[in-house]
C-alpha cells in the first residue's frame, strides 16, 4: 500500500451508511481485506458500539480509515475531525425484503428471528410493516436522510451532494474494483451474505404494498439506478484527483484502470 | 431597476424553503452577468449581494427577511454567512485563468474612480502593479482564487480538488457562464436572455515575461484550479443540472427534455477562447 494512503485518510474517513441487505456487508468486508480489519470501524446495528467512536482517543481513531455500520447519516462520523467520504449501497425494495427475510430464516440468533421468521413470507412482511421493523417504510431513506428524516428533496441532496457516492446493491463490485484500483490494492469483494438460499417469487399483492409502504426507498432506488455510472464516476474523478494531490507518483500509476479501465487517459494537470 | 420575469417554476418555493443558492462572487470572473441573470430570474427581493458595505449582513436581518433570500452572492469566502440561514447550501463559483483576471482587475479599478483598490496600486504601470500588490498581499495575487474557493488563507492543491468536487454544486469557467444562466433558465422554466454585465472596455495589455513569470509563480494553484475546472467543466455543469433536475421537478419536466439539453445548447452558442500570447482582456 503507498504512502499516499496513510496521506489520504489522515484528511478523509470513508463513512459507510450500511443499509441492511443492500451488499453492505460485501462492501465492508472488502474495505477490511483491503486496508486491513483494524483500519475499517464496524458499529453493530444496536448501537452498543463494539468500540465507541466517541470513547477512543486520537491516536486510536487515526487508525481508522472507514466506519461502517447500521446507523443514519451524520450521527457518529462527528467524532472524526476529517473530510468525511460517505458511501451507501442501495437495493429495489422487494428484493431487500426478500433478502432480509432469508437472513432471518439463515440467523436463528437474530434477535428479531422469532418474531418474524416463523411466520410465512407475506404474514412476515405484514408483521413488520405493523410493527415498523425491517426495511419497511422507507428504511433506506430514513438512513440517508438522517436526521431530517425522510422527504424528496432531500434524499436528491443526499445522494448528489451529502454522499461521495450511492449505487444500487448491484454494483457493489464496481465500486469495490474502483476503490482497489484508485488504491492500488486487489480487487474482489466476498458476497459473504449473498444467495444463501434460493430467491423466491413474492405474490403481487405483497409486492405491492412493499412498493406502496416504501414509496420513498423506490424512488431512490430509481434515482440511484438511472444516475450510478455518473455518481459511481465522479467518485473516481474525485479519488484520482485527490490522490494524485496527495501522492502523484502513485496515483499515475492506478489512474485509468478504475471502473473496468474504460475510462479514457485524463491529462496530467500541469502547473502553467 | 432589474425585474423578474415570469412565470416562475411553481416548486422554486419548495426548493428555496429547503436549498440556498450561495455564489462565491470571485471578483472579474463573470460573476457580475451571473448575479444580473439570477436577479432577472428570482426578482431583486430574493437576491441579498454583499457587494455593498451599505448592505445589511445576513446576521442583521431579521428572519423573515432571511426567508426570502433565494441567492446569497458577494465577494466572501466560502462558508461565510450560510450559518445564518437554516437551509443546505449549493454553492456555485466562476473561475478565470489567472493572467485575464489580472488584467481585466488591473483594468476595471484603473478606470474605476471609486473602487477602494485604485489608490492602492491601480495608479501604476501594470509590471509596477503586480509588485506593489504582491508587496502589500492585495489584489488577485497569491492564489486569490483559491483561498476563496477553500476559505483557507494557504491552501493545499488537495484542498482545492476538495473544494470543487465536494463543496461547491459546480464551479466552472468564466467563459462558460452562458452555459451556467441557460441551465437556470431550463431548470427554473424562465427564458431570461442572455446578457453580459460589467464588461470592461476593449484593449489590449501586453504583459512583459518577467512579469508574466512574477505572476505565475505566485498564483500556481490558482493556474492549475483553472485548468483543473476548464478540463471537467461539463461533468461539472452536468452534476449541477442533476441536482436542480432532482431537486425542482416540475421544471424539469416542462423545460428541458434530458439532463443535458441546456448545457448543450448553451454550448451550442459558444466557445471557451484560448488564452492569448498578449492576454487581450476583453470584457470582464
Amino acid at each position: 500500500m503507498s504512502a499516499g494512503v496513510a496521506a489520504f485518510f489522515a484528511e478523509h474517513l470513508f463513512v459507510h451508511t450500511h443499509i441492511e441487505s443492500t451488499g453492505g456487508s460485501a462492501l465492508a468486508s472488502y474495505l477490511k481485506t483491503a486496508f486491513g480489519a483494524a483500519r475499517v470501524l464496524e458499529v453493530p446495528p444496536d448501537g452498543a458500539s463494539q468500540a465507541d467512536p466517541a470513547a477512543m482517543d486520537d491516536a486510536a481513531r487515526s487508525e481508522i480509515y472507514a466506519l461502517s455500520g447500521h446507523f443514519p447519516a451524520h450521527s457518529l462520523e462527528r467524532h472524526f475531525a476529517r473530510r468525511h467520504l460517505r458511501i451507501a449501497l442501495v437495493g429495489d425494495p422487494v428484493a431487500r425484503m426478500v433478502s432480509f427475510y432469508n437472513d432471518l430464516l439463515d440467523a436463528p440468533d437474530h434477535p428479531d428471528d422469532s418474531r418474524f421468521a416463523r411466520l410465512p413470507f407475506d404474514e412476515a412482511v405484514g408483521a413488520m410493516i405493523e410493527a415498523r421493523f425491517g426495511p419497511v417504510h422507507n428504511q433506506q431513506s430514513r438512513q440517508i436522510g438522517g436526521k431530517e428524516g425522510p422527504n424528496w428533496l432531500g434524499l436528491a441532496y443526499a445522494v448528489e451532494r451529502d454522499y461521495a457516492v450511492v449505487c444500487s446493491q448491484a454494483s457493489v463490485d464496481r465500486l469495490c474494483a474502483m476503490i482497489g484500483a484508485r488504491f492500488g490494492l486487489p480487487a474482489g469483494a466476498q458476497h459473504t451474505n449473498r444467495d444463501r438460499r434460493e430467491p423466491f417469487e413474492v405474490a403481487p399483492v405483497t409486492a405491492a404494498r412493499l412498493r406502496e409502504t416504501n414509496a420513498l426507498d423506490q424512488r431512490l432506488y430509481n434515482y440511484v439506478l438511472r444516475h450510478e455510472n455518473r455518481l459511481l464516476e465522479r467518485f473516481d474523478v474525485f479519488l484520482e484527483a485527490m490522490l494524485r494531490a496527495i501522492d502523484p507518483v502513485a496515483a499515475v500509476a492506478t489512474s485509468d484502470t478504475a471502473i473496468g479501465g474504460t475510462q479514457p487517459p485524463r491529462q496530467q494537470h500541469r502547473l502553467a | 431597476m432589474i425585474e423578474a420575469s415570469a412565470p416562475m417554476n411553481p416548486a422554486a418555493a419548495r426548493f428555496f424553503a429547503r436549498f440556498l443558492l450561495v455564489h462565491t462572487h470571485v471578483e472579474k470572473t463573470a460573476g457580475t452577468t451571473l448575479v444580473g441573470h439570477l436577479t432577472r430570474l428570482f426578482g431583486a427581493e430574493h437576491v441579498l449581494d454583499l457587494r455593498s458595505a451599505e448592505v445589511p449582513r445576513p446576521a442583521q436581518l431579521p428572519p423573515e427577511r432571511r426567508q426570502r433570500v433565494w441567492l446569497l452572492t458577494g465577494h466572501f469566502h466560502r462558508g461565510a454567512h450560510e450559518r445564518h440561514f437554516a437551509r443546505k447550501p449549493i454553492r456555485l463559483a466562476l473561475v478565470r485563468q489567472p493572467v485575464e483576471r489580472l488584467i481585466s482587475l488591473y483594468k476595471y479599478v484603473r478606470n474605476g474612480q471609486g473602487h477602494p483598490e485604485r489608490e492602492r496600486y491601480a495608479y501604476l504601470p501594470l509590471p509596477e502593479a503586480v509588485r506593489r500588490m504582491i508587496e502589500i498581499g492585495a489584489g488577485p495575487i497569491r492564489n486569490q482564487q483559491c483561498r476563496t474557493l477553500t476559505g483557507l488563507k494557504e491552501p493545499k492543491w488537495s484542498d482545492v480538488v476538495y473544494a470543487v468536487e465536494r463543496d461547491y454544486a459546480v464551479v466552472c469557467t468564466q467563459s462558460s457562464v452562458d452555459r451556467l444562466t441557460a441551465l437556470f433558465n431550463a431548470r427554473f422554466g424562465v427564458e431570461v436572455p442572455a446578457e453580459a454585465l460589467n464588461r470592461g472596455k476593449p484593449g489590449v495589455i501586453d504583459i512583459d515575461d518577467e512579469t508574466l513569470r512574477l505572476v505565475e509563480e505566485t498564483n500556481a494553484l490558482d493556474f492549475r484550479l483553472y485548468e483543473y475546472v476548464a478540463q471537467n467543466e461539463a461533468r461539472l455543469l452536468r452534476g449541477f443540472d442533476h441536482l436542480l433536475s432532482a431537486t425542482l421537478p416540475a421544471a424539469g419536466a416542462a423545460a428541458a427534455g434530458t439532463a443535458t439539453a441546456p448545457i448543450a445548447a448553451a454550448t451550442a452558442r459558444q466557445q471557451r477562447p484560448q488564452p492569448t500570447a498578449a492576454h487581450a482582456a476583453h470584457g470582464n
